[in-house]
């Protein structure tokens, strides 16, 4: 409900650097925010967001599924194996395969076929499952690690609160692609899972100045003074009254941290530094594919989409997340 | 005020340390013996050679001194010798940081000349046509890696139109300003992209909020023009993050160059330290590291005190 | 310094110059990464009557060099050019800095070579005048050229050269350089005199004085002075003079207005005012950069960036011209045949037995440019055997697994595992994309005999040679089937000699030479008469001699596979059409020059048409 009372408005906080939502919210009377049905959430969106969610959910299934496949259910799907090359030899007929390299589109590879002959199409979905580990584990390690320190520091306040930032600022420090770079060539890292947590670790300053930002605005709220008031035991607010009100504005920016994650994981690869192939990744295949770019420019362009459309569909989505707490309107 | 200052600096020291700890406990830690990293294939393995080498470097010392003694040389300016191309670190850090410092500078004034407006406009006109559709054509910017960006400018503006190069880079010294431009144009493009989505939307949010402030209420109703109360009395608060950002943006840029330096060929540190990493030059990644991840705190620190000293409330009084 | 000692300090050198040298670049097949194969000269352009070389059933047909001709058009004096090279050379010392391709487009401008390889690859003088053995091939006798000055004044002398010898043997290349030639001493013994004395009689001793660290003629006094300098203000005798060095960006030459040589007309040399050279590491933009005019010549060794520089070539008609070449170099890799099971003989065989060279081929981009291999030599190359490249396991899947079945069945089979399970092998090559491709290719086959179990790895070049060399485990190395490339221009006995000589040290003691062991033989196979006949190709000059010795070697290695082959390695230099000479420049005898091998352009007699 829109308010216009502006004397009864929130002080404000100090903005948060790495979000760009501004945490006031206001509700005409002052308890924990009501959480929204499902229903009410999609119905929301503009179009564009709901094509976004959409795009993700695709992406997330058919990797997943993908996976799945692949390893134990034996190839279900109309998908090709992605590491096969269609011109190989094959023993049953004593012959080469008949696939070509660098093909377009047809019915047999709908997205062509890459340097070797493997199929595009089969490749770009199961891509998707290495920007999916990547997002999950990092946006797991960002939101648990970053999320409770945040609201800790930001329900807390006081010494801790300077310790706490201070150490996590030390991380903040670290220019991540160097720091990225200099582990995978010092130490050979290409473990998917080890790549991923690390970049966990780096994003965990984002995450934690997010939550913090939001837990101060909860933590001044009445409900919270007033559970305090009659004895509650802080912890018990912390983590009944806190952290839960500080949850979703933390996932909805994980979703924008998600968008820059698989950026990231893109450029690793496409400089050849993140998981070995022949495991693909669209950023290797934009790599690879970079070499017959004179050939088949469509090659580069297939995962370049992907790449993008999913970066845009999680700012789309993150956004919209964010923005639904702030409800104010312009006084211009 | 001065307690602010002392504070921050402090936390600048602390800081500081970490990061050169952090930074060598990396190159300390490699498996293996250090000597065949720091040598490379390349080099004689004379057993007096090798001696020497660990003199030098004081491989057989205790961890904690050697990490003074690194500090200590890096404090005075000296990050050792690449055994590999026996360059100096630091005059090869020195010759190309303004390389990358152009790089880095051109791209954040052209995504602020764009940004800017851009952001003005989105908040202006919130939530009509003009807002989401500047909205989509950022996210677009946003959504597409630079280093895609940078393949597509080279094919457009040099092998198709031929107005540009496409490699390497002319230095003003040698060429003159022209020359200079000509070669950074495109990289500095690609690389201005994103930082041009990031800045307008954080103009946009931040103007939404001003706008939604008091006294924009109060000059409205005095009848002045909304032109001028964007411009003059909304903008400058809301520039406040804006300023925040591009600070750290650039020192972040210092680092972020890499991808676009390797395929323009451009002569910057980013270039140095991927060679570096290929060769496994471990010296130079170390120094590299350390002195980038030393400009980004220091710069950090800086914006973090004009941030403490330009802060709303002191200026609202 | 006990013997002992001595020889484990030759070896440690000479493991540093092969690596050092490049001539291990750790590539499958053509395309390489950051560190291309180092080789430097060719034997054989157009040798007399050579059959075209086709393999049965092979894609890629006929001779894909461009021809040495002599140049047709008036000379053009003047001009500046700009040539992209694939990287920064770390230094431009010879005797110190290791230098690949692009390095060695740079260094030829502005240094000399006492002996250069002409049209047919034989080895002629170049800044010496000539050059002559003893009986043995212990002791050379050469002399100078008179009136040659250094860039900075200094005038060249026998006792230049004595005086190069001790800095040679202390750099970092030329350690190795001198160890590997077996050169004892240098020794001025008149004006312009200088005799060479080898502990061993080496009969292809010039080939040495071909290539950079031993061949190349510095200013000792200035090397010495300030050996860093010298890296960055680089001073020769050729035909180019340094004039500004910006790291990673740009290397400028000047004409040398004082250079020795002359064209054959006798008109000074060189023609261009200047030349410089752009690193420009990523092949699509250093294409793009020729393309655009941003340089005006581009080297690759890429079969990819030649395939699209003949397209633009030919479908956009862009005007420019393409040099290319493929000498003996051959991709490829390689067995560790002291590692179960590739000890067997049986296994290597039905490996490369169900290796489609083509299809391996395609996977590189070289479809139509690279030449199978059957042979460290390229068949334009003087050396070439038809009977070798006819004894060379052809493609044949069945055979391999027929053969391999046998080794599976083998009660006693050496890697001790049971009868009908699969071998285990790794395959290793560095993160190249194209070498993954090929590595690719090799595991589907593999996998599809049922009899293989593949794990595939890649290390970065630096750790992939190192892999192979195994300086932790005794020189053995701890790889299996390994990408390498093989082979160069030079003379055979460079490339060939220290990858069959003895592995270990009690190889060496069993046929009676304690101590001789190299550490280069990375595949660890010893054939005694194999070996034997490496070491007799040194001991005389007689050509077809060594020819018969070369093509008993090269037998054994089709019958005894060590070794395997993907194509040969194509490079190109492409230049704006209106560049000419790369491909006519001469000798001081006057027969035209070897002409641009492994990309490397000898840029004096290059001049911009008009």
């Amino acid at each position: 409900m829109e308010h216009t009372d502006l004397d009864n408005r929130l002080p404000e906080f100090p903005r948060d650097r790495l979000s760009n939502v501004s945490t006031s919210v206001t509700t005409g009377v002052d308890v924990a925010p009501k959480k929204a049905t499902f229903q009410e959430v999609v119905s929301s969106m503009p179009l564009r967001v709901k094509f976004a969610s959409l795009w993700i959910v695709v992406v997330v299934v058919g990797a997943i599924y993908a996976k799945i496949d692949t390893s134990w259910l034996g190839g279900s799907l109309p998908l090709q194996d992605p590491n096969f090359q269609t011109n190989g030899f094959d023993r049953a007929t004593g012959s080469f395969g008949t696939g070509e390299p660098i093909e377009g589109m047809s019915a047999a590879h709908w997205l062509g076929t890459d340097a070797i002959a493997r199929d595009t199409f089969a490749r770009l979905v199961h891509g998707g499952w290495v920007s999916l580990v990547v997002v999950v584990v990092s946006a797991a390690c960002g939101v648990i690690i970053g999320g409770f320190l945040g609201s800790l520091v930001g329900f807390v306040r006081g010494r801790t609160e300077t310790v706490i930032m201070a150490s996590v600022d030390v991380i903040l420090a670290f220019p991540a692609l160097v720091l990225l770079l200099a582990l995978v060539s010092i130490f050979e890292v290409r473990n998917l899972f080890v790549i991923s947590t690390v970049i966990g670790v780096l994003s965990i300053p984002a995450y934690t100045r997010v939550a913090r930002a939001n837990a101060l605005a909860i933590s001044s709220r009445e409900f919270v003074t007033a559970a305090r008031a009659i004895g509650t035991k802080p912890s018990r607010i912390l983590f009944r009254e806190v952290i839960p009100n500080v949850l979703p504005t933390l996932l909805a920016y994980a979703m924008v941290a998600a968008a820059f994650v698989v950026v990231v994981e893109g450029s690793l690869s496409f400089l050849g530094l993140s998981v070995q192939l022949p495991t693909p990744t669209w950023g290797n295949m934009i790599n690879q594919a970079r070499r017959d770019i004179k050939l088949n420019v469509a090659q580069v362009i297939w995962p370049s989409l992907a790449l993008s459309i999913t970066v845009l569909s999680l700012n789309q989505v993150g956004d919209f997340f964010q923005q639904r707490r702030a409800v104010k309107g312009s006084n211009l | 005020m001065g307690k602010v200052i002392a504070s921050r600096l402090a936390r600048l020291v602390a800081t500081l340390l970490a990061v050169t700890f952090l930074t060598f406990s990396m190159t300390a830690l490699l498996p293996g013996d250090p000597v065949n990293a720091i040598l490379g294939v390349e080099a004689v393995r004379d057993p007096e050679v090798v001696a020497k080498i660990r003199a030098d470097l004081g491989l057989d010392d205790p961890f904690f001194l050697r990490y003074a003694n690194w500090l200590k040389d890096a404090a005075t300016g000296d990050l050792g010798q690449s055994y590999i191309t026996d360059q100096d670190v630091l005059t090869t850090i020195t010759q190309r940081l303004p390389v990358t410092a152009q790089l880095a500078f051109m791209a954040i004034v052209m995504a602020l000349i764009l940004a800017i407006p851009i952001g003005v406009l989105g908040a202006y006109k919130q939530g009509k046509w003009q807002d989401s559709s500047t909205s989509a054509g950022v996210q677009i910017a946003l959504s597409i890696p630079n280093f895609i960006v940078g393949i597509f400018l080279i094919w457009l503006f040099s092998v198709r139109l031929g107005w540009l190069p496409a490699s390497n880079w002319n230095r003003i010294t040698t060429e003159g300003l022209i020359q200079n431009l000509k070669t950074a144009i495109l990289p500095a493009s690609a690389l201005a992209m994103t930082q041009m989505a990031i800045f307008s939307r954080l103009v946009r949010s931040d103007m939404i909020a001003t706008l939604q402030e008091n006294y924009i209420l109060a000059a409205r109703s005095k009848g002045l023009s909304d032109r001028f109360i964007l411009l003059r009395h909304a903008l400058r608060p809301s520039s406040l993050s804006l300023m925040t950002i591009v600070g750290i943006n650039f020192g972040a840029l210092l680092g972020g160059t890499v991808i676009i330096e390797s395929l323009f060929a451009i002569p910057g540190i980013g270039f140095r330290l991927i060679n570096a990493i290929y060769q496994r030059d471990i010296i130079v990644i170390q120094g590299i590291t350390v002195f980038i991840a030393t400009a980004y705190v220091v710069i950090n620190t800086i914006v973090d005190l004009l941030y403490a000293v330009v802060d709303p409330r002191i200026r609202k009084g | 310094m006990g013997v002992t000692a001595m020889r484990r300090k030759s070896l440690y050198r000479a493991v540093a110059f092969l690596a050092a040298a490049g001539l291990i670049a750790g590539a499958c097949g053509g395309s390489d990464d950051s560190a291309p194969a180092d080789t430097s000269e060719e034997t054989s352009e157009e040798a007399a009557a050579e059959e075209p070389a086709v393999e049965a059933g092979d894609e890629a047909e006929g001779d894909v060099d461009t021809a040495i001709e002599e140049e047709e058009s008036a000379v053009n004096y003047g001009g500046s050019i700009s040539v992209g090279v694939e990287s920064e050379a770390t230094g431009l010392r010879p005797w110190e800095d290791t230098c690949s391709s692009p390095c060695y487009n740079m260094m030829i401008a502005v240094y000399d070579k006492l002996m250069e390889q002409d049209v047919s690859g034989a080895y002629t003088p170049y800044l010496a005048e000539s050059i002559t053995p003893n009986e043995d091939f212990t002791v050379w006798t050469m002399t100078l050229r008179s009136g040659v000055t250094f860039h900075n004044g200094v005038e060249l002398t026998a006792q230049t050269i004595a005086d190069m010898f001790p800095i040679q043997q202390a750099g970092a290349a030329g350690s190795s350089a001198v160890s590997a030639a077996n050169l004892v001493s240098v020794e001025a013994t008149g004006d312009l005199e200088v005799t060479y004395t080898l502990s061993q009689g080496g009969s292809a001793f010039p080939a040495s004085l071909s290539r950079a660290p031993l061949g190349m003629v510095f200013e000792p006094a200035a090397a010495a002075a300030d050996s860093e300098g010298y890296s960055m203000a680089p001073i020769g005798t050729g035909p180019f003079v340094i004039d500004s060095r910006d790291l990673d960006n740009e290397t400028t030459f000047v004409r040398n207005d004082s250079y020795w040589a002359t064209d054959p007309d006798g008109n000074a040399l060189p023609y261009l005012d200047s030349i410089s050279f752009r690193p420009i590491p990523d092949e699509g933009t250093r294409l793009d950069a020729l393309l655009s005019g941003t340089v005006n010549a581009m080297q690759t060794l890429r079969q990819g960036t030649i395939r699209d520089a003949r397209a633009a070539r030919d479908d956009d008609g862009a005007a420019i011209t393409l040099y290319e070449f493929q000498g003996n170099n051959v991709g490829g890799g390689m067995f560790n045949t002291a590692v179960p099971p590739f000890d067997d003989v049986r296994v290597r065989r039905a490996l490369v037995l169900m290796n489609s060279q083509e299809q391996v081929i395609e996977a590189l981009g070289g479809t139509g440019i690279s030449l199978p291999g059957t042979q460290w030599f390229s068949p334009d190359s003087v050396w070439w055997s038809e009977k070798v490249a006819e004894a060379w396991p052809q493609f044949d899947f069945e055979a391999g697994v027929e053969t391999l079945t046998e080794y599976v069945n083998d009660p006693g089979r050496s890697d001790g595992k049971a009868v009908g399970e699969p071998i285990d092998a790794e395959l290793s090559c560095p993160p190249d994309p194209t070498l993954i491709a090929a590595m690719q290719v090799l595991e589907q086959a593999y996998t599809a005999s049922g009899l293989v179990n593949v794990t595939m790895t890649n290390y970065d070049q630096q750790t992939h040679i190192n892999n192979a060399l195994g300086m932790d485990n005794g020189f053995i190395g701890s790889h299996q089937v390994h990408c390498w490339r093989w082979s160069d221009d030079a003379d055979p006995s460079v490339p060939i000699n220290p990858a069959l000589a003895p592995p270990t040290a009690e190889v060496a003691e069993a046929i009676g030479l304690p101590g001789v062991v190299s550490p280069l033989n990375f595949t660890n196979w010893f054939s005694p008469t194999a070996f034997q006949a490496a070491v007799a190709a040194t001991k005389t000059d007689d050509f077809a001699t060594r020819y018969g010795l070369y093509e008993s070697i090269m037998l054994e290695f089709a019958d005894q596979v060590p070794v395997y082959y993907s194509g040969h390695t194509a490079t190109a230099i492409g230049t704006e059409s209106n560049i000419v000479g790369l491909n006519s420049w001469h000798v001081p005898s006057g027969e035209l020059g070897i002409g641009f091998p492994n990309a490397e352009g000898r840029w004096s007699e290059v001049f911009i048409a008009s």
